[in-house]
């Protein structure tokens, strides 16, 4: 395993050098001053801009900015965000915990729902409980992230007044009301996870049921729990590993319609912000950690195969 | 429903509490409110945007500042007196003003604040504003005396007073020295302002604690100025970006006093326990015309689209029946708002067509720039695309990104007709002047318009510079380099517990204003 990893990582090197150069040419590309965004817009005199300009270093050549920057971020200097001052690293490492302990949170409590969910489905297949979860995962798929949230806020916030609405506290400052800010974004991402993965574990649950070592288990007598767990679930959670890992590393890479909905200070919120900022570092800083944690999440969710397909092995 | 309901949020945060084992620590008076971004910084008129202006005003205070009616009064000054050539000014400073650390503030350090921020080495934009760079030029400004400071000027600039009293300069606040650390770069702001720096978690909240030795003026609250009496001892700034999440903290309780758009103002006016303040602003929502444009570039084409446009509905539409229409660029709350700036041209559908006949137009697309950004842009070019169809004009709505559009305003190309918002001008040559010059982004470049727009920022006679505004309005109505609408009506939703607010139309919240209800 350790060369498979070694591997790995070095094959990650040339992946971000060409990712830096594409954000660092889209980013430029972008349509917007950032020296006049941060003026405020309609600011009236050309000294004001050039002198901004130069403050944020944008007056030098492109290939000049792009060299200082790469040169920067193979010292592990990711910049100043433009708007705020603020180191970007220790900027996105803040951001990034908000996400990670919000996402891996609603990541745990899906699948705690939906392989139970998905298994059961495929258990009673085309019966009213298989079509009843069905349903509702659909109704859940249909509904936008953005609406749901919003109704969780006035339902459980305006309406019954039992869950904050706006504010965040971090659960490593206290940990009680840290949860409580949490319940909210946790169930409105979880739901959406719950929806997804029940259907795969159904769709691979359903595969699996008809294969003849199923069949074979069942005449040999085992009981249908057994059945289910010992071996349905390690063969049909395959697949659903794989959406979980796609789906694990594009929310840590900033679930932003959550955080802007419940107001978290996480990692998508601060892209989305500093794309309508033209904050460059920030955005190239920011695209730059998903990127790697992109390919982190990707390494460990291959290593994670392992251990639930004898088939694979990591050689 | 909150009485019944709040009863299982305080068990709930019992028992987080008992998690935690920290009960959140609760201010005697906090009044919450929210900005839909966070703020940029601490430093005035250095780390700065509209959001972070309106933090710092409650911490700084300049040697003047502006009225309700936008005119100028003395803030930090007691007094201030102009010499005969215009080109001396003489500030008195209040005795016993104190600084948030206890220190009294001298001339001495309203020297130090002025060059922290028009000085050369100033990092601020504000310098350009004062280095000759956009006509004022200073060429001293010091302590004469502990209670004296004078500023001189190269040549007398009407509205120099206007342009120290800026809020993105934070009036060119007068701040303590020890604002800076020892190196010279930033601690934070020591001011004058009647509520200290609190907490700030970025990208959560912003609090200011209320400054209990602040020498406040006498006299009621005016504008920005006059006598500021907080009585709240905390103001919170949430960081909400979605306006929809505001409007729901606001009926949760969770906060207290938000801006609201005009569909939540109807619905929330008539609601128990919640109250709602609708004023008109400074903020002038208009379309700019690209006059460089083949097509544009005929007058009759631009007086026919200015006839096709309704601003009165436009105006009633976007704002719930709230506002109403007010072309002219000088706000209706400026003194030098008169009948002549009440004229515009008026909706009529056959005096459009005929002018587009007369000028042989045929058909030729006219694309309206906008954005989805909040204040309705799209809306407003929607309404207009719908409008000038009806009188014949073949309108094509393009909807762009808000950062694609402020290049395209900026380079004064790339659009024949855009939805635009200007900031609040609180002078009436300032007005013109935000559209009106030689450079590209400026929609009127007439050299008759700027020449007069220049006169209008020098003059220091008030009939005089009533006399030129008229003008400039009645040329503005000839030509047509821009379609005002109307000056942006401000909603704002609070709770029943507070009181005390009052909108202007500058749109800045005054904090020290408000009240909490017992």
């Amino acid at each position: 395993m350790p060369i498979f990893v070694l591997k790995r990582v070095l094959m990650s090197i040339p992946t971000f050098v060409i990712v830096a150069v594409i954000i660092f040419a889209l980013v430029r590309a972008l349509p917007g001053d950032p020296a006049l965004m941060m003026l405020g817009g309609n600011i009236d005199d050309e000294a004001t801009l050039e002198q901004m300009r130069s403050q944020l270093g944008l007056d030098q050549p492109m290939p000049v900015q792009f060299i200082v920057w790469l040169r920067e971020v193979f010292s592990g200097n990711l910049g100043t965000s433009i708007m705020t001052g603020q180191e970007v690293g220790s900027l996105l490492w803040q951001r990034f915990g908000v996400t990670a302990t919000v996402v891996l949170l609603a990541m745990g409590s899906a699948l705690l729902v939906s392989i139970p969910a998905g298994l059961l489905a495929a258990h009673r297949h085309n019966s009213r409980t298989d079509y009843a979860i069905v349903f509702l995962t659909i109704l859940k798929l249909s509904m936008p992230s953005f609406w749901v949230g919003l109704m969780l806020l006035v339902l459980f916030g305006a309406i019954l007044g039992w869950l904050p609405t706006v504010g965040f506290v971090s659960i490593s400052d206290d940990l009680g009301r840290g949860m409580l800010y949490l319940i909210l974004p946790v169930t409105s991402l979880a739901l959406s996870e719950i929806a997804v993965l029940t259907r795969m574990m159904r769709a691979g649950s359903l595969e699996i049921m008809g294969r003849d070592y199923i069949t074979h288990a069942r005449a040999k007598g085992l009981p249908e729990r057994k059945v289910l767990w010992r071996h349905v679930f390690p063969n049909a959670f395959a697949p659903t590993l794989t959406m979980v890992g796609v789906m694990l590393a594009g929310l840590l890479a900033g679930a932003a319609v959550t955080e802007t909905v419940f107001t978290l200070p996480g990692l998508g919120k601060l892209l989305v912000d500093s794309i309508y900022a033209r904050d460059y570092p920030v955005l190239q800083g920011a695209l730059l950690f998903i990127a790697a944690v992109y390919v982190l999440t990707n390494l460990l969710v291959d290593i994670a195969y392992s251990f639930f397909d004898p088939r694979v092995r990591l050689s | 429903m909150r009485q019944r309901t709040t009863n299982f949020r305080s068990i709930a945060l019992a028992a987080a509490v008992g998690l935690g084992g920290v009960a959140p620590a609760m201010a005697d008076s906090m009044v919450r409110t929210s900005l839909n971004a966070d703020i940029r910084g601490t430093n005035p008129g250095v780390t700065r945007d509209g959001n972070t202006d309106e933090v710092h005003g409650h911490m700084i205070e300049g040697l003047v500042t502006y009225a309700s009616d936008f005119s100028i009064i003395p803030m930090l000054a007691e007094s201030y007196e102009i010499s005969e050539d215009g080109r001396t000014y003489t500030f008195k400073l209040r005795k016993g003003v104190k600084f948030h650390n206890g220190e009294e503030m001298t001339a001495s350090d309203v020297e130090w604040s002025w060059n922290r921020l028009a000085g050369e080495a100033s990092e601020s934009h504000c310098k350009n504003f004062f280095n000759g760079e956009n006509n004022i030029k200073v060429t001293s400004a010091k302590a004469q005396a502990d209670d004296t400071f004078v500023i001189t000027l190269a040549e007398p600039y009407a509205v120099f007073l206007a342009t120290m009293a800026r809020f993105d300069c934070g009036s060119m606040a007068v701040l303590h020295p020890d604002s800076v650390n020892a190196d010279g770069s930033w601690n934070k702001p020591i001011g004058t302002g009647p509520y200290m720096m609190g907490d700030h978690a970025p990208g959560r909240y912003v609090e200011l604690n209320r400054f209990e030795d602040y020498s406040s003026r006498d006299g009621a609250p005016d504008g920005y100025g006059g006598g500021k009496n907080p009585t709240v001892d905390v103001l919170r700034w949430e960081i909400v970006g979605e306006g929809a999440v505001s409007k729901t903290a606001l009926l949760a309780g969770d906060l207290d006093l938000v801006d609201i758009d005009a569909m939540t103002a109807a619905e929330l006016k008539d609601q128990p326990n919640f109250s709602v303040d609708a004023a008109e602003s400074a903020v002038w929502d208009t379309y700019l015309l690209n006059s460089d444009d083949p097509v544009l570039s005929d007058v009759r084409i631009r007086r026919a689209m200015a006839h096709a446009i309704d601003p009165q509905r436009i105006m009633a539409a976007i704002t719930e029946g709230f506002g109403k229409a007010s072309p002219s660029p000088v706000p209706p709350m400026s003194a030098n708002y008169t009948d002549v700036q009440a004229k515009y041209l008026t909706y009529d559908v056959e005096k459009a067509k005929a002018l587009l006949e007369e000028a042989g137009y045929n058909g030729e697309e006219i694309t309206i720039l906008a954005t989805r950004r909040n204040g309705a842009y799209y809306e407003r070019a929607l309404m207009a695309q719908a409008m000038m169809m009806d009188a014949g004009i073949n309108a094509r709505l393009e909807v762009v990104e808000w950062g694609s559009q402020l290049e395209a305003y900026r380079n004064g190309s790339g659009y024949q007709m855009q939805s635009f918002t200007f900031s609040p001008r609180l002078h009436a040559g300032l007005s013109f002047e935000m559209f009106t010059g030689d450079a590209d982004r400026k929609a009127w470049k007439n050299p008759d318009a700027v020449a007069m727009m220049n006169e209008s920022l020098r003059t220091g006679d008030p009939e005089e510079l009533q006399a030129i505004i008229d003008r400039l309005h009645e040329a503005f109505i000839a030509e047509v380099p821009a379609i005002g609408l109307g000056h942006r009506t401000l909603f704002t939703g609070m709770s029943s517990k507070i009181d005390g607010f009052e909108n202007w139309g500058a749109g800045l919240l005054r904090g020290w204003m408000l009240k909490v209800k017992d």
